[in-house]
């Protein structure tokens, strides 16, 4: 009995002490602290740029073109191919972008973050910044928080784009019930600007939320090289669960109560 | 057990050869970690203008107490002041400032391993003064060149050996002109003759800038080289502290297996 | 002349350069083939020492995974196939549709998908990160040393576990997620029995069947990326931390590839399971 309450106030403590971390790398954006390691920040984002896009983008691309197919074969069954679009569009920008942008952000944005910044904590590298004089949380955290929010919106609505052409190909080109300026003019009826802009708060949602789990875990990385690995495998737990979470709670926010939908009510 | 217990302190005679002209003090400091209590009522005084050694067998606190000096960690109990300053009452902003009286050289280096070995040691220039990149260049090469690694300014730290990375550490702590030096364990990883010549290196650089030097090891050899102080820790004490030939002259049976490194004494296996 | 002559030295070195991420993806992807093959001719081999060991991974990733699986699926499965499809069906008044929509939504697709993340990102990474720390603490060597197959002692519990394990978890994502349907359903006021109505007109053995094999090659491709990336992980001090990391990445893209020709392969060839009744 006393074992399982003990268990559940280390629990209650520890996500005290994230959020705590959380708000602090946040406060440090916000009050624009940050912007005395701009350069970094850029590098950062440069970083970013570089070595995670492409990744992403082919999740999305590949996951794009399953929507497509279901949405041609389920639209097919109901006996309505020309509507393919709708299913896709919906498919595409409502949840499944969202979602595998999470996954691909969670599993190389956030796990390298952990790798990176807890082997900087192990070979002593944020204590060597500590005793230079250097706010290692705000140089190594807040900076990343800041090129996620530079660059991530860019990546993500370029992924968008990366989905609605994998879509476009799985049911136009590959199944080929429906033609292109039909399943367009259905794609793009289906959908508007506030849409995108929801799916890009969910997305951004996920990222800001990947970053900082990835900092915290990185960050308070000890036991050598194995408490790193060990640290990098939890933070993805701890990811993947917040990402469907927060993909719920964003449905439901922004559609649960409205489908937008240019038809009926 | 309690007979242990007690008999725990019974070499800590506490001997000491006063220090007029303190740099770092550390009164009554205890640090626990969970049960573990690694500090237990720490007195220490390391003297300025001086190379310090602190000494002691594997795992008694002596990083932990590099971690108080320069506010890493903080006492549960007891002080620590650099030149006269308390360093756990220092706001954070001081604290960062006092930082810049130190440097450290961490034991694997602790170089960044996103940056060059130029950039490495350019780092705490471009962040904390207002410098030309040709001033830098100037004060950079010129460090690089003390420790001999004047050509090898644009090797990544992962292309070097342990040796090397420990060199470039140290021209990265001597940058900054600071007052103090702290060395973590300069000798772990380096065979007899490059942490003869490290050490050489380290007394040649004091001899050139002054200031306080403190070095933790548990290496005999190198303390009789370079250490004109010494203090011996054990369990989160010190057994005796002293001018190093006062120390190497100890009739205290702990200071004595010690320095000489005899299997037989109070120190066991434990 | 001078900057000619440079310039036809650095040309190939940029387009080595270029291609080095493509050839060393090429080795790995090759590596872990072997590897696949390596484990299934030593688990077929006598003998057979890795029961113990099966038995604890089996545990081991069940009980790492129950939870996360649980919120993962109910939340995919309320807000996904769940709030949006409702919404479509409800404009058309025909919201007994959803279960239907369940049968394609959750038993083909998304069941098996976020069972393979959620194993792929939690008992994955717990395994790279494993075998990771006992490569560089020299285990595997010890091992080899002593006469014991890594491989058989090792990968191959590993591997028949988690398959066995994704190929149950995916059932149980299947309960939950229609669960999660469920409570869309409810969310708009409709009664349940046109849903389950409509479920079982639609659900055929095919569609289950093909779930739960899918799930299981997920299981094996996870085991196979996971365990090869922690048993080549890399000394220093980022060593398994970036093994996890590319086994994760390495886990997800291969997953969904893998989905996508299984898919393809599955609606092409049982057309009968097509049609929504």
């Amino acid at each position: 009995m006393s074992a399982i309450s003990t268990k559940g106030n280390g629990w209650l403590e520890s996500t005290g002490v994230l959020l705590r971390f959380c708000g602090r790398i946040m406060g440090e954006v916000y009050s624009l602290k940050v912007f005395r390691y701009f350069g970094e920040a850029l590098r950062q984002c440069g970083i970013l740029i570089l070595s995670s896009t492409i990744v992403i983008w082919s999740l999305i691309f590949i996951i794009g073109l399953q929507c497509g197919i279901e949405g041609a074969y389920f639209n097919r069954s109901v006996g309505s191919p020309a509507y393919a679009g709708v299913f896709a569009a919906w498919c595409d920008l409502r949840e499944l972008v969202p979602y595998s942008f999470g996954y691909m952000m969670a599993a190389k944005v956030g796990t390298g973050i952990v790798a990176e910044l807890g082997s900087m904590r192990i070979s002593d590298e944020i204590d060597a910044l500590e005793v230079m004089g250097v706010p290692s949380m705000t140089f190594l955290c807040s900076t990343k928080l800041l090129a996620a929010w530079m660059v991530l919106p860019f990546v993500y609505l370029s992924g968008v784009g990366a989905g609605f052409f994998a879509s476009y190909l799985a049911v136009v080109q590959q199944i080929g019930e429906v033609s292109s300026g039909g399943y367009q003019l259905i794609f793009w009826m289906f959908q508007n600007p506030p849409d995108l802009l929801y799916s890009v708060i969910k997305g951004m949602a996920m990222a800001t939320t990947i970053v900082l789990v990835g900092c915290y875990y990185g960050y308070n990385a000890s036991g050598g090289p194995v408490g790193v690995g060990t640290a990098t495998a939890k933070s993805m737990v701890l990811n993947i669960v917040l990402v469907h979470v927060i993909g719920m709670l964003g449905t439901q926010l922004f559609w649960g109560a409205n489908p937008r939908a240019p038809i009926g009510g | 057990m309690s007979m242990e217990t007690t008999d725990d302190y019974q070499w800590h005679t506490g001997r000491t050869t006063p220090v007029e002209n303190a740099a770092i003090e550390f009164i009554g400091v205890k640090k626990a970690f969970g049960r573990n209590q690694v500090l237990n009522g720490l007195d220490m005084a390391l003297p300025e203008d001086q190379i310090s050694m602190i000494l002691g067998p594997s795992g008694t606190g002596k990083s932990v107490c590099i971690k108080h000096m320069v506010g890493l960690l903080y006492p549960d109990d007891g002080d620590v002041l650099i030149h006269g300053q308390s360093v756990p009452a220092m706001p954070d902003d001081d604290l960062f400032e006092m930082r810049k009286k130190f440097g450290v050289l961490f034991q694997d280096g602790a170089l960044f391993g996103s940056m060059n070995l130029y950039d490495n040691v350019a780092f705490p220039l471009r962040q904390h003064t207002d410098k030309g990149e040709d001033e830098i260049a100037h004060i950079v090469n010129q460090r690089l060149d003390e420790v001999g690694l004047g050509d090898a300014n644009d090797k990544m730290p992962n292309e070097l050996s342990g040796g090397m990375r420990k060199r470039a550490g140290f021209a990265r702590a001597l940058v900054l002109d600071p007052d103090i030096v702290l060395f973590d364990e300069p000798d772990s990883g380096l065979d007899p003759v490059r942490t003869a010549l490290l050490c050489e290196l380290i007394q040649e650089i004091h001899a050139e800038n002054g200031g306080a030097y403190v070095v933790i090891t548990h290496d005999i050899a190198s303390a009789r080289r370079v250490a004109e102080y010494i203090a011996v820790l054990w369990k989160g004490q010190i057994v005796e502290s002293g001018a190093a030939t006062d120390l190497f002259e100890s009739s205290n049976p702990f200071v004595r297996q010690f320095l000489s490194g005899e299997s037989q004494g109070p120190l066991g296996m434990e | 002349m001078m900057g000619r002559k440079r310039e036809i030295n650095r040309l190939p070195t940029v387009g080595e350069r270029a291609l080095m991420p493509a050839k060393n993806l090429l080795e790995e992807a090759g590596d872990m083939v072997i590897l696949t093959g390596k484990t299934l001719v030593s688990a077929v081999k006598p003998p057979y020492p890795y029961g113990g060991e099966f038995v604890s991974q089996f545990l081991f990733a069940l009980k790492l995974c129950w939870f996360p699986l649980l919120i993962s699926t109910v939340a995919f499965g309320y807000g996904a196939p769940g709030l949006q499809a409702s919404n479509f069906l409800v404009l058309f008044g025909a919201i007994d549709r959803l279960g239907g929509f369940f049968v394609l939504a959750s038993i083909r697709e998304f069941a098996p998908t976020v069972t393979a993340i959620v194993l792929a990102g939690v008992a994955g990474t717990a395994i790279t990160a494993d075998l990771g720390a006992r490569k560089i603490r020299e285990e595997l060597d010890a091992l080899q040393v002593l006469g014991v197959d890594p491989i058989k002692n090792l990968v191959v519990p590993r591997f028949l576990a988690l398959m066995l394990v994704t190929g149950l978890f995916d059932v149980y994502a299947l309960i939950f997620g229609i669960f999660g349907g469920i409570i869309a359903t409810l969310v708009n006021g409709a009664p349940l029995g046109p849903f389950w109505a409509t479920f079982f007109t639609n659900a055929s053995t095919v569609d289950l069947w093909g779930s739960v094999v899918k799930c299981t090659l997920f299981g094996a491709i996870i085991a196979i990326v996971c365990c090869y990336k922690g048993m080549t992980a890399s000394g220093g001090a980022e060593g398994v931390g970036r093994a996890v990391n590319q086994a994760v990445v390495i886990a997800f893209l291969g997953i969904f590839a893998f989905n996508y020709v299984f898919t393809q392969t599955l609606l092409a060839t049982h057309p009968e399971i097509q049609v929504i009744r």
